[in-house]
């Protein structure tokens, strides 16, 4: 027995002895093959061709290339490339869609098939550059078209200056914006339509008129910073808006000018959660935007008419959580607007309050959204498919003496970033419209948009 | 409220079958890996030599593993915000970016990947600053976040000065390049590209580190703790390749090819070659860490802690896992094929 043991104990040895050593050839091998592989990479000729000494021959060889270059690039440059005095960004966002439309609400008398919607072209660019500060003055000029007539209207039309220096990220920012432009008012109206994920906004947006433009001046800054620069993430404790504006809508709609002689005014507050890039609470904010304004409204006793001014005026509350993957916002917004009443059969000057809610909660898959890691030195037209399925709930009422009578949204969606400016957005729409708390039956509406741009 | 609970099953629907790809499965379909490079698409050091003789996708081409480069614009920020959202797995980047990603996410160490990074001051050709203390009040180009960050605070800390007593602006990419010709700024801290500024009459040197070698950068190979839990012979395998490629790049006999390996990275062949006159490219990816290159990171965890850089220090024991390098190196017989240096970077027994 014991020697069948030993024997088995020498042949498990050089079993073993024979693996090891079968182990470490393999590694020597592997390690000459990798070099068979260094040395067959290239050829030691090109190595020694880069060595080699230019001659004059060589440098005239590539003076005569540069000056060919040169001369083509000079042609180009005159012939067809489009010039301009100043830098100059051209960009551009359109979308098409097709729907499938049934109901009373929204969809009544819409019919199914393919539309336009929002569509914009515009320049922005910079008119100084202050390399030792950042205090640049910028511009913009887009011109969009409307969702009923696409008739192009003027859309930005803005000027700006960093008053304090833009390029040191610990330091508050403060820059001032002079023209048309958007109303710094909660998030719905404040978003651009490419990071928006539903295809029809938030009902109140549009009621309550803060998703148009505005002619004013807007002072914009922040206090507070914290700045990450591991991860160049910069958020500062508190960011302010104030505006002072017309408040008579965008120029093209017949309203050149201001109505009357009161301005608006406008001022939003935002607090961001003072945090690093990695922590939890990163993109977590709760803001507040106050609107006060007037509006004027014609009140008609005995066939004579008088302009009577109003409060028109706007608060919203919102929260806000921007994170990765998943984040949710929340708004409420309420409006108090001039309407004519009768009283006692005499028409008089009253007003009507209405409030929001809207609720979005999305989840993203993909890199679409994670700055730092789209930006990627590539030969080819590389982006990362990003899909972002969302839910959004969207409570419009309208008279708030009547919380019977609203109008409730409910939204899922998916969204699929195919492109770098290019995404497809699917949205189906189920709305219920209370009258007098008697609830609809309900509208349905299924709609998918190639949002694209430049 | 039934049909907001169909909603969210909906929701919860589409996340699950999107989630599909990542559920867990003996290997990874890919290794996603983040770099640095330098206006194209190929990145330097042992990374270059492994993407260019495609060493790791010959590795796990067997197991059908997909291997995905992501070399980043935005160098180490850029290399941390895709760790801290999931989307690279192996990431090579410089001294100070590392730390921060260390002291905020759950990365380990595996190897060293750059040793003895130069970096240099330069100053306007016309500039009467003949000293960094002569820079006082100045405008001088530091892109914060980076080791060029790293190289400023030690700087003017050896000259026994305060950040605050200069004008430090913070630029990214090219933009510190744009106003230091523009003549916007007074210095700018640059790499081994310093021999462009110079050849080319835009800059002079007024500091750098061939003067203080201890103002040297250090990069470094990590991966992210979860990847290497759930996947701890891929990543042995992906560090016992990178050695293999750290071996190529160290031999002596191909110096000059490794070098022109490296100028694909867009940084001319001539600034490498001046930049690594007489030392050995042994000495410069050296993989495994010794007391010049752990000092360092070691000082660097130190110093970030105490400028406020990072708000919670570390222990670089608990940052480096030298198992899977050990490992591979006894498999590969490579123990101690690379020189060891002392805290001062000269020669030791290893």
């Amino acid at each position: 027995m014991s020697k069948i043991k030993l024997t088995m104990l020498v042949l498990g040895s050089l079993l073993i002895n024979n693996a090891t050593l079968q182990a470490a050839d393999e590694e020597n091998n592997s390690q000459v093959a990798d070099q068979n592989l260094f040395d067959s990479n290239g050829s030691n000729e090109d190595t020694k061709t880069v060595d080699a000494p230019a001659t004059q021959a060589d440098l005239q060889g590539v003076r005569t290339e540069i000056t060919i270059l040169r001369e083509q690039w000079q042609r180009k440059l005159d012939k067809g490339t489009v010039l301009s005095t100043r830098n100059a960004n051209l960009s551009g966002s359109f979308t098409v869609n097709y729907g499938f439309y049934n109901g009373n609400v929204t969809s009544a008398g819409v019919n199914d098939g393919f539309k336009v919607g929002l569509s914009s072209v515009g320049f922005k660019g910079n008119l100084h550059r202050d390399y030792e500060k950042g205090k640049n003055i910028d511009y913009a000029l887009t011109i969009g078209s409307d969702k009923t007539s696409f008739t192009l209207l003027p859309s930005d039309i803005w000027l700006s200056y960093q008053i304090l220096p833009s390029l040191d990220p610990e330091k508050p920012y403060l820059k001032v914006t002079a023209g048309q432009q958007k109303k710094p008012f909660g998030l719905e109206a404040t978003t651009s339509d490419d990071k928006k994920p539903t295809v029809t906004g938030a009902q109140f947006a549009s009621t309550m008129k803060l998703n148009e433009r505005d002619l004013g001046l807007l002072i914009t800054g922040d206090l507070f910073p914290v700045n990450d620069y591991g991860f160049k993430y910069r958020v500062p404790l508190i960011e302010y808006n104030f505006m002072v504006l017309n408040g008579n809508g965008p120029v093209g709609t017949g309203n050149l000018a201001n109505a009357d002689n009161s301005q608006d005014l406008l001022g939003r507050i935002v607090i961001n959660a003072p945090v690093e890039y990695s922590h939890v609470l990163r993109g977590l904010s709760v803001g507040s935007s106050y609107y006060r304004g007037k509006k004027t409204t014609n009140i008609t006793n005995n066939a004579v008419t008088v302009a009577s001014q109003g409060d028109r005026n706007r608060f919203g509350a919102d929260i806000a959580y921007v994170n990765t993957p998943v984040g949710f916002t929340y708004e409420y917004a309420q409006a108090k607007d001039p309407v004519a009443k009768t009283v006692n059969g005499v028409s008089v000057l009253g007003s009507t309050n209405s409030d929001a809610h809207t609720f979005t909660l999305f989840y993203n898959f993909g890199e679409q959204f994670v700055k730092g890691y789209v930006q990627q030195d590539r030969y080819d037209d590389w982006w990362p498919t990003s899909y972002q399925p969302f839910f959004r709930f969207d409570r419009l009422t309208p008279d708030t003496s009547k919380r019977s009578t609203r109008t409730d949204v409910y939204t899922v969606g998916f969204n699929w970033f195919f492109a770098e400016t290019t995404k497809l957005q699917i949205n189906y729409n189920r709305t219920f419209a209370y009258l007098n708390g008697i609830k609809s039956l309900p509208d349905n509406a299924l709609v998918a948009q190639f949002q694209f741009g430049f | 409220m039934r049909k907001i609970a169909s909603v969210f099953l909906l929701l919860g629907i589409i996340t699950t079958l999107l989630s599909g790809t990542a559920l867990s499965s003996d290997n990874p379909k890919v290794i996603r890996i983040g770099c640095t490079g330098s206006n194209r698409p190929v990145p330097g050091n042992t990374f270059g030599i492994l993407h260019q003789l495609h060493l790791l996708e010959d590795e796990f081409k067997k197991d059908g593993i997909q291997v995905e480069w992501n070399v980043f614009k935005g160098a180490g920020p850029a290399s941390n915000e895709a760790l801290a959202n999931g989307a690279v797995d192996f990431v090579t980047f410089g001294d100070l970016p590392s730390i921060i990603g260390r002291a905020q996410g759950k990365i380990k160490l595996l190897a060293i990947h750059e040793t003895r990074r130069a970096a240099y001051t330069i100053v306007q050709p016309d500039s009467k600053a003949k000293t960094i203390a002569d820079l006082k009040g100045k405008k001088w180009g530091v892109s914060y976040g980076t080791s060029s960050h790293l190289y400023f605070s030690r700087l003017v800390d050896k000259f026994g000065l305060k950040e605050n007593q200069f004008n430090a602006i913070s630029f990214s990419g090219g933009d510190g390049k744009a106003a230091f010709l523009a003549k916007q700024i007074d210095a700018l801290n640059v790499g081994s590209d310093v021999t462009d500024y110079v050849a080319l009459g835009q800059g002079k040197v007024i500091y750098g580190t061939d003067k203080a070698p201890e103002l040297k950068g250090t990069a470094g190979l990590v991966v992210t703790e979860a990847f290497a839990k759930k996947y701890p012979e891929i990543t042995y395998r992906f560090v016992k390749t990178y050695v293999r490629a750290a071996k190529l790049g160290s031999e002596p006999k191909n110096r000059d090819k490794t070098l022109a390996l490296w100028s694909a990275t867009g940084t001319p062949l001539s600034t490498y070659k001046k930049e690594y006159e007489n030392v050995p490219l042994a000495l410069i990816i050296n993989p495994v860490p010794d007391e010049y290159t752990i000092s360092h990171l070691k000082d660097g965890i130190k110093f970030a802690k105490e400028k406020g850089i990072i708000r919670k220090a570390f222990a670089f024991e608990d940052w480096y896992d030298g198992s899977y390098l050990n490992r591979a190196l006894k498999e590969l017989k490579l123990e101690k094929y690379w020189p060891a240096s002392d805290i001062n970077g000269k020669p030791t027994p290893r």
